[in-house]
């Protein structure tokens, strides 16, 4: 048995005797403290709760023992005396969030519900967890398969640090042991039958609860999923048109500084960050869409199946690679850049040759100069040209695989959403007919009661 | 004799093997966590023990197994007083997730009343930081929060919260990967002053010393003895058996007589 916190006793929350009790890492203590200080704090509370019942001072040091005592008080409430001497009203079980739930939480939620009374799992300190929805739902799925059970999370440091939301958990939960509601059977092993104690402590009264309507759940979860789909789409979307903004940038940089024989490796350059950004969109895509149907399935039978895999993102086809052919304009900037680099030629050499007294090597001298820098002239136009060329297919092969991811992803959301959808129908339907309101109704007490 | 000589081979191999641990305790304390820090710090084999009875304890033939990690949560728990009885090797006793306790004064408190409860000590440790390593990206990154005012908020939740997709990923991989703990204590560090001069080594050296990997270091070495005997004892069984089978008898029980004499 862990070591219980040493708040395994009753603790006066407004009035209502409530049994706190978990593992030491959970600080069951603190929290009773809390729940007394908030309740002490809360005005509202003294119209809701009982005020003639008189606070225990018992202290108990075990949850066995604590479930004896209280065991003999529910005995007592039930024989005939007045509630209010050593009556327990509720029972919290804390809940450590750095360690998952066991077999020590199991018997200590055993010993609580024996009593009788009704008893809620608190997630404590959830401020020292990150994850701890993720271990309150597992906890939960451990110690409550039915779900029966009210569930909370508190954090009894946040709340005296003065955190308005950590407050405002604690003063629900102050508001629930004021008028305790829920099952007060025994759910401490999953498939144990009730105790005599849980079994005299359930409600009198001829009708149970309706049984959760499943249309309705149903239509929550698809409702659920369905905002989940549309968040997706918005989201991936944003991706894909920041991911390629940002290669197109990235793109245009490259080509400022293409060089004469550069274009076949921008081209691989090109087409492997193409292909690094689908892989990552891929996997983006399918976590989120993992992450809606796991959140749309929770809690329905037939487990967390992992489901059909996703079809392939449409793959980034880059197009065939610009080629630049000699032609009239080619032609006609050769000609133009000959006369201008002979010009040029002529002018710089000129006075030069003049006052060398060259002569006819001169003549030739000038020559030679111009058609060089008629070649530079030309040289650069065309890699201007060439620059120009690729950043247009650069432009061009981006939308194209801009227009073909959004439609894979568009696709792979529709089906996605088609299929969760009827995954949903499928494990929410009813799994059998019963044939009269007599076999009917242990299953109406059975669905009784979501917790929270 | 190819195969007895390879059989010895292996068997001097297994006896100067690294310190193999086997990392024991209930889902969720952090057992394969501690395993990879253990890896990490001390470059010892250390894994993580099977499930068994909702814990994560060791096999019913610990023989490859040098020690046992039995890692604790805040308190001791029935699964875990039932594996300590069970253990017939040596045990080391941690307390893990200490950064989580709610400070190191609460984190060393628990472990003092888990070690008067076991009779034994037991050492509060947080693996997580302590077996962190601070890459140049990441550090990157975080600078940039620290300079922005980017805090971890009291409800550690609420950091990943606030940002949207990749900023959201990016945020939830470092909260995973230091803990709210280490990610505070980073922040702070290159927020702070001396934060520009800060590099990768310095920020995974700060982490380390919170996680408090180093109290182990005295009990593994007080523990080498043990671990030693308990190899020379499986290395002269071992031998018997293999001179038993037959090939290379003689030689084999010579090596089992030099085996007992050292």
């Amino acid at each position: 048995m862990s070591e219980p916190g040493p708040a395994g006793r009753p603790v006066d929350v407004g009035g209502v005797p409530v049994l706190v009790s978990g593992p030491v890492g959970a600080e069951p203590a603190q929290l009773a403290a809390a729940l007394s200080d908030t309740a002490l704090s809360d005005t509202a509370l003294s119209d809701t709760a009982p005020s003639d019942t008189a606070p225990s001072d018992t202290a108990l040091s075990d949850p066995a023992l604590s479930a004896a005592a209280l065991s003999t008080a529910a005995g007592r409430a039930e024989g005939g005396p007045p509630a209010g001497d050593g009556r327990v009203g509720a029972a919290l079980l804390a809940l450590d969030p750095t360690c998952a739930a066991g077999s020590d939480e199991t018997a200590m939620l055993a010993a609580l519900t024996a009593a009788g009374a009704p008893v809620a799992l608190v997630l404590c300190r959830a401020e020292a967890e990150p994850a701890w929805p993720h271990r309150l739902e597992q906890a939960r799925t451990r110690l409550d398969p039915d779900r029966r059970l009210p569930v909370f999370a508190v954090s009894a440091a946040l709340a005296a640090a003065g955190e308005p939301a950590a407050r405002e958990a604690l003063a629900d939960l102050v508001r629930w042991c004021a008028a305790p509601s829920g099952t007060t059977a025994a759910v401490g092993s999953p498939g144990a039958p009730p105790s005599t104690e849980s079994r005299r402590a359930e409600p009198a009264g001829p009708d149970p609860a309706p049984a959760p309507d499943p249309g309705r759940h149903r239509a929550e979860r698809i409702a659920g999923a369905r905002a989940g789909f549309t968040a997706a789409r918005a989201e991936l979307g944003a991706d894909v048109r920041t991911g390629l903004r940002d290669l197109h940038r990235t793109a245009a940089e490259h080509c400022r500084g293409l060089r004469r024989l550069d274009p076949p490796g921008y081209r691989t350059w090109l087409t492997g960050r193409l292909q690094h950004w689908q892989c990552t969109l891929d996997r983006r895509s399918a976590g989120e869409l993992d992450q809606i149907r796991a959140a749309a399935l929770l809690g329905l039978p037939g487990g967390a199946d992992p489901g059909e895999p996703f079809p392939p993102l449409a793959a980034a086809d880059t197009g065939p690679e610009p080629a630049l052919r000699p032609g009239a304009e080619d032609a006609v900037v050769l000609a133009l850049g000959a006369s201008a680099g002979l010009g040029l030629g002529r002018t710089v050499l000129t006075p030069l040759v003049s006052w060398a007294g060259f002569g006819v090597l001169g003549t030739l001298l000038t020559t030679v100069v111009g058609l060089a820098l008629a070649a530079g002239i030309v040289i650069v136009r065309r890699q201007s040209a060439r620059r120009a060329a690729t950043l247009r297919w650069t432009t061009e092969t981006l939308a194209a695989a801009r227009a073909g991811l959004e439609q894979s992803l568009a696709a792979r959301i529709s089906a996605a959403e088609a299929r969760l959808t009827a995954e949903i129908w499928n494990r929410t339907a009813p799994r059998c007919v019963q044939p009269s309101s007599e076999r009917a109704r242990p299953a109406a007490h059975a669905g009784t009661g979501e917790g929270a | 004799m190819g195969d007895v000589d390879e059989a010895l081979r292996e068997l001097h191999r297994a006896r100067r093997a690294p310190l193999r641990i086997r990392v024991c305790g209930h889902p969720g304390v952090g057992v394969r966590t501690l395993a990879a820090a253990l890896v990490t710090r001390f470059r010892v084999d250390a894994r993580c023990g099977p499930l068994r009875d909702g814990c994560e304890q060791s096999g019913e033939d610990p023989a490859g197994d040098d020690l046992i990690c039995q890692v604790l949560g805040a308190g001791v728990r029935g699964c875990d007083l039932r594996a300590l009885a069970r253990y017939r090797i040596p045990v080391l006793v941690v307390a893990g997730r200490a950064d989580q306790r709610g400070g190191q004064v609460r984190a060393a408190a628990l472990a003092g009343q888990a070690a008067a409860r076991l009779g034994r000590p037991v050492y509060p440790v947080a693996a997580l930081p302590g077996g962190a390593r601070v890459d140049g990206d990441d550090l990157a990154l975080l600078r940039g929060w620290a300079g922005a005012g980017v805090r971890v908020p009291a409800l550690p939740a609420g950091f990943v919260d606030v940002a949207a997709g990749a900023e959201r990923r990016r945020r939830a991989g470092l909260l995973h990967r230091y803990g709210p703990d280490g990610l505070s204590r980073l922040l702070a560090a290159l927020a702070g002053p001396g934060g520009a001069e800060l590099d990768a080594a310095a920020a995974t050296g700060l982490l380390r010393a919170a996680g408090g990997l180093e109290q182990l270091v005295a009990p593994l070495h007080a523990l080498g003895p043990a671990v030693r005997r308990r190899r020379d004892a499986r290395f002269a069984a071992e031998l018997s058996a293999l001179a038993a089978a037959g090939p290379g008898r003689d030689r084999i029980e010579l090596l089992a007589q030099r085996a007992g004499r050292e």
